[in-house]
């Protein structure tokens, strides 16, 4: 379990343990997908650090600094823009799932040698 | 007119005709159905019809143990599987098993077994999860919907081989959706036909109305929300390149699922997370000891 300042959350990540006011309110439950929304109701009630679910702060580590080399990321940009040329490929949603793809066919790429 | 002359099978139906898997799904899922919708069964009499079938048994064990339920201790009867799950779930479980096991092998040259029910329990996770999110209830229903939502496929390349080529040659010529090369070529497509076998099989209305418009969404009825999480889950399936049905590009997304779910973008790493996290462990218990 991986204790986070609020100043470090960031949107996706879920938590580990249910996060409550002083007064016992529930403010954000198990399990919750950290949303913009959530970092700000977290901020308003003064909350320092939570904890986040190790897993979900990995992959989103991964998938923020992906130490990729450059190349193989392109090619694997490249292949992700043909899986996904039925698509409108300018919607946010459709942008984030090409993101994953991307790095998902780059990793595949560099562990396969 | 070309394809009428191409094919024998001109409707979905048809296509059933003489198929002799059909029968014994229906034998367990009306079985369990009549036990459950039944005021006066109690957990020994589900418990007794689950267990007549030893490899039924043996795989929702599997699956109850598993990490797609991450129960802290070990379940290791069905009479305990039934009260701690639920019956309604347990039986959609049920439903899923079986129809898995009644499809072991088409023509290699299409895709493999093997990749072909990786994408269909893909999907199923995905719409398992994006279900929780919207707070659904029984989101084992929407498991069950994602990995029948290509069913309809296994019948064609089974029973209409030749004409599945003309599909794949062609779905290489021309960008567009395999779907829409199957409608031109066969005169309907694999939605059509797993909600035909859907129907057939006796299975619930919802399952049949989600198969049938998971690529088009937008024209379901009753279920329309349902449709959108197996037509979102689908698509996450597809980006993650877990198994293929046939299709291998990500299918032509309904620019109005994302706001109908309320999804948010950063929701999608974690989707992808969570698939990847479960989906060895079902495909596992969906293949050993059959």
């Amino acid at each position: 379990m991986a204790k986070i300042g609020i100043n470090q959350l960031c949107e996706g990540m879920i938590v580990e343990d249910t996060v409550t006011d002083l007064r016992g309110t529930i403010l954000l439950q198990k399990g919750t997908v950290i949303t913009h929304n959530g970092i700000k109701i977290l901020k308003t009630w003064g909350i320092l650090e939570i904890s986040i679910d190790e897993q979900s702060a990995a992959v989103h580590s991964i998938s923020q600094e992906s130490h990729v080399d450059a190349r193989i990321m392109m090619e694997a940009a490249a292949k992700a823009e043909t899986l996904f040329q039925h698509a409108d490929r300018n919607n946010i949603f459709v942008k984030e799932l090409i993101r994953l793809a991307t790095n998902r066919i780059a990793m595949s790429w560099t562990e396969g040698g | 007119m070309d394809r009428r002359r191409l094919n024998v099978f001109s409707s979905p139906r048809d296509l059933l005709d003489g198929t002799e898997r059909l029968s014994s799904v229906s034998v367990v899922h009306e079985r369990l159905n009549e036990a459950i919708f039944s005021q006066r069964t109690t957990v020994g009499q589900i418990t007794s019809i689950i267990m007549q079938d030893a490899g039924l048994t043996a795989r929702l064990l599997r699956i109850v143990n598993s990490a797609y339920f991450g129960f802290p201790r070990k379940i290791d009867t069905i009479s305990r599987a039934v009260m701690v799950v639920g019956t309604q779930q347990l039986h959609d479980l049920t439903l899923a098993t079986s129809i898995v096991t009644l499809f072991r092998s088409i023509p290699e040259r299409f895709v493999s077994m093997e990749t072909f029910w990786k994408h269909s329990v893909a999907c199923g996770l995905a719409a398992r999860v994006l279900a929780g999110l919207n707070r659904e209830s029984n989101v084992e229903r929407f498991f069950v919907a994602g990995i029948l939502h290509d069913v309809g496929r296994l019948l064609m390349y089974d029973k209409i081989p030749d004409l599945m080529d003309k599909v794949f040659t062609r779905a290489a010529e021309r960008p567009q959706p395999m779907f829409t090369t199957e409608q031109e070529i066969i005169g309907y497509d694999h939605a059509a036909v797993g909600a035909a076998l859907i129907e057939a099989w006796k299975l619930p209305g919802s399952l049949e109305e989600v198969v049938r418009y998971h690529h088009i969404p937008r024209n379901a009825d009753r279920y329309r929300q349902e449709a959108y999480v197996i037509h979102i889950a689908d698509a996450i399936a597809h980006s993650m390149q877990c198994g293929n049905s046939g299709e291998f590009f990500v299918p032509p997304i309904d620019e109005d699922a994302w706001k109908i779910l309320g999804l948010n973008p950063g929701f999608l790493p974690q989707i992808f997370d969570l698939v990847d996290r479960q989906l060895e462990g079902v495909l596992n218990m969906f293949h050993k000891g059959g």
